[in-house]
């Protein structure tokens, strides 16, 4: 391997780098959908162009106005959002947003929701054929609606359909993002892979809920939402591993994820890569922070390639057989 | 463009100001050379890597010293976060992200400028307070500002002597009431019309409680000032990636939803907005 231009490229003697999906990140930190705008908005705080990969926000079809509020509401160690998919809509994404992704040197996902399999298959050849995008990564499991993303994700036979169907059209890689709020993530993960998914993310927001006592009403506008942030952080480890053992595309691990520590127990876990959502928020330089703990990391224990720590996980000896 | 700065800030001074109220002063230098009144930072009020509360707080710029590089808040102590600012001493470190937002349009045509402080809206005029004392000197209209503070009590109008110190360009007066400050309006009304100042001349900034906002916004209307108010809102990211700091808005141009309304953003589009872009909630 060119081990040379790595070097150079982040002034050190590690090997950040990893490949997915027919890509190959210059490392494995990536941005979560929902958690940096399109880019534009971090860019005003650092060069996002060190990150291994930008996940845009959700684009639906048309434009959308989104839950009204309250839509965030802060809880123990993380805070629930309904937000409902605010977002330009496909034709605004593709003429107001896309050329300054252009410009960008990072790989830059879309992140495609719809509510019927048609949908998908709508906005991924109109980001296929507008160029500048790097992969596509379906949303199947958006918790905040009412309908749509949320039946998808928890049935594995309508995430195959979606999968399939655009795989089909799609001449992008196609990540499937899937959904925590499933008995069996592994079945669903399995139905993925086997309509052609390139790699998987997970896991979406679980869905949470908080109350007001003296009013006794929701405190959220929509009555649940999402779970985020470091709270979620033991559910999405276990279901990542689970699922990066049972299946053999890339894995990225997100859920909860702010320092190089999280980041790393994913990596050895068995994800590819992960992404950095909630932390983005309250940490705007966590993904950053994370880069260079990598690095630490990997020197410090004498390794020179992120590679060599992926899926490491140590079992005791009693599971053995696992 | 790179304009946000991630400031690791020292603390300088913590002091109180009034009944649960603290002026806090950071060392950001980044921050303090480019910030413009009415824009906030994002402040992280718990320590590295502890999650309660998780969120960081917003908080507007009172003052800036380009000089020094130190930046000034004014806060009130009202939950979790804050009360964890509040410990702070002289020497800790407090991150803080920003300039944030977009701040008060500065019209060098304006005549006279009313500013109309409810409870800590004070913190968020100051700064505009001291750019318009400038802009009166440049114009020898004095007084060239009317700052009306108040608050729901004698002992929340905070900041008087700070705006009071800006000299001669700005006249303060205070209120505690709805109807002290109707009356402190109609105040400023005859002084105008004694200098024979029309009041579709003047503008009007206001940062207060929602309901004093909606108030104001209508009487400038009604005697045609321009109308800037700086609303507020819980937050997240601060810098309009998470969408959770929405406000309705009237749809203005480029708007491809089939509406009259749209939902803005508090951290980006606002702070500030012009009176009449706001769909005040029934
Ligand atoms: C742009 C902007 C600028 C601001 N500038 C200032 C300032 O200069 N000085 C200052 O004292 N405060 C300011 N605020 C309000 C400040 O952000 C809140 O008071 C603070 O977040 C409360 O945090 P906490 O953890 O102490 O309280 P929490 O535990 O979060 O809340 C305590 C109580 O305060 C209420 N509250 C929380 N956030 C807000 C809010 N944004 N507006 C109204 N009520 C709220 C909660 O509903 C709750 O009842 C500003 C807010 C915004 C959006
Ligand atoms: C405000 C907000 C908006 C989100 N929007 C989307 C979205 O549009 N599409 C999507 O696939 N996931 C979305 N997510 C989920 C995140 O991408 C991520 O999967 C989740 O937040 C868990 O990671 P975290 O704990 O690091 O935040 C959103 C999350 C938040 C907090
Ligand atoms: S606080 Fe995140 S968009 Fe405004």
């Amino acid at each position: 391997m060119n081990k040379q231009t790595a070097a150079s490229a982040t002034g050190t003697s590690v090997d950040l780098r990893v490949e997915m999906a027919g890509l190959v990140l210059k490392n494995p930190v990536m941005v979560s959908s929902g958690t940096f705008g399109y880019g534009e908005e971090y860019s005003r705080i650092y060069d996002i162009n060190r990150l291994g990969a930008i996940v845009a926000k959700a684009t639906t079809i048309r434009p959308k106005h989104g839950n009204p509020p309250p839509r965030v509401v802060e809880v123990v160690g993380g805070m629930l959002s309904c937000c409902g998919q605010q977002n330009v809509g496909l034709e605004r994404f593709i003429s107001e947003k896309l050329p300054f992704i252009r410009t960008l040197s990072v790989p830059f996902f879309a992140n495609v929701a719809g509510e019927i399999v048609d949908d998908y298959v709508f906005i991924a050849e109109k980001l296929c054929a507008a160029g500048g995008i790097a992969a596509l990564e379906l949303n199947v499991s958006c918790p905040n609606l009412q309908q749509g993303g949320m039946a998808f994700g928890v049935d594995p036979a309508a995430v195959k359909e979606i999968v399939a169907a655009v795989k089909k059209i799609s001449s992008l890689p196609v990540v499937c993002k899937l959904t925590p709020n499933v008995t069996d993530v592994v079945a669903i993960a399995r139905a993925a892979e086997e309509a052609g998914a390139d790699a998987l993310s997970l896991i979406n927001a679980p869905l949470g809920m908080a109350i007001d006592v003296e009013t006794r009403r929701p405190k959220l506008g929509n009555v649940v939402g999402g779970l985020t942030g470091p709270a979620i952080k033991p559910l999405a480890l276990r279901m990542v591993w689970q699922v990066a053992q049972s299946v053999s595309v890339p894995v990225i691990g997100i859920g909860g994820i702010t320092t190089a520590e999280d980041a790393l127990e994913f990596i050895i876990a068995g994800a590819t890569a992960v992404q950095i959502g909630t932390a983005n928020f309250f940490r705007p330089l966590a993904p950053l922070e994370i880069i260079a703990g990598m690095e630490d990391y990997l020197k410090k224990h004498g390794l020179d390639n992120i590679k060599e720590l992926r899926g490491s996980l140590e079992l005791p000896p009693a599971r053995g057989g696992h | 463009m790179q304009d946000i700065f991630e400031v690791k800030a020292q603390v300088t001074t913590q002091e109180k100001v009034g009944p649960d109220c603290h002026l806090l002063q950071l060392a950001a230098p980044q921050i303090a050379a480019s910030a413009r009144p009415g824009q906030f930072v994002n402040v992280a009020c718990s320590r590295q890597y502890q999650y309660d509360p998780l969120l960081r707080r917003p908080l507007s710029i009172y003052r800036v010293s380009p000089d020094t590089g130190i930046i000034e808040l004014i806060y009130k102590v009202r939950g979790r976060g804050t009360e964890l600012l509040a410990q702070k001493r002289a020497g800790e470190i407090v991150a803080v992200l920003g300039p944030l937002g977009k701040g008060f349009d500065i019209h060098e045509g304006t005549s006279r400028a009313i500013l109309v402080a409810g409870g800590l809206g004070v913190a968020s005029l100051m700064f505009l307070a001291q750019e318009l004392a400038k802009v009166a000197l440049g114009k020898g209209e004095e007084p060239y500002v009317h700052a009306l503070i108040g608050g729901h009590s004698a002992e929340e109008i905070i900041c008087v002597d700070d705006y009071s110190a800006l000299g001669s360009p700005v006249k303060v007066h205070t209120w505690i009431t709805r109807a002290r400050l109707e009356q402190e309006l109609e105040k400023v009304l005859e002084e105008l019309s004694e200098q024979g100042v029309k009041t579709n001349t003047c503008s009007l900034y206001t940062c207060g409680p929602e309901g004093m906002l909606r108030r104001l916004a209508a009487w400038a209307q009604e005697h045609q000032m321009l109308c800037q108010v700086s609303l507020e809102s819980h937050m997240s990211c601060g810098v309009g990636a998470c969408q959770s700091c929405i406000c309705k808005t009237s749809a203005g141009t480029g708007n491809t939803l089939e509406d009259t309304w749209k939902y803005s953003l508090v951290c980006r589009d606002g702070p500030v907005f012009n009176a009449e872009e706001v769909i005040w909630d029934e």
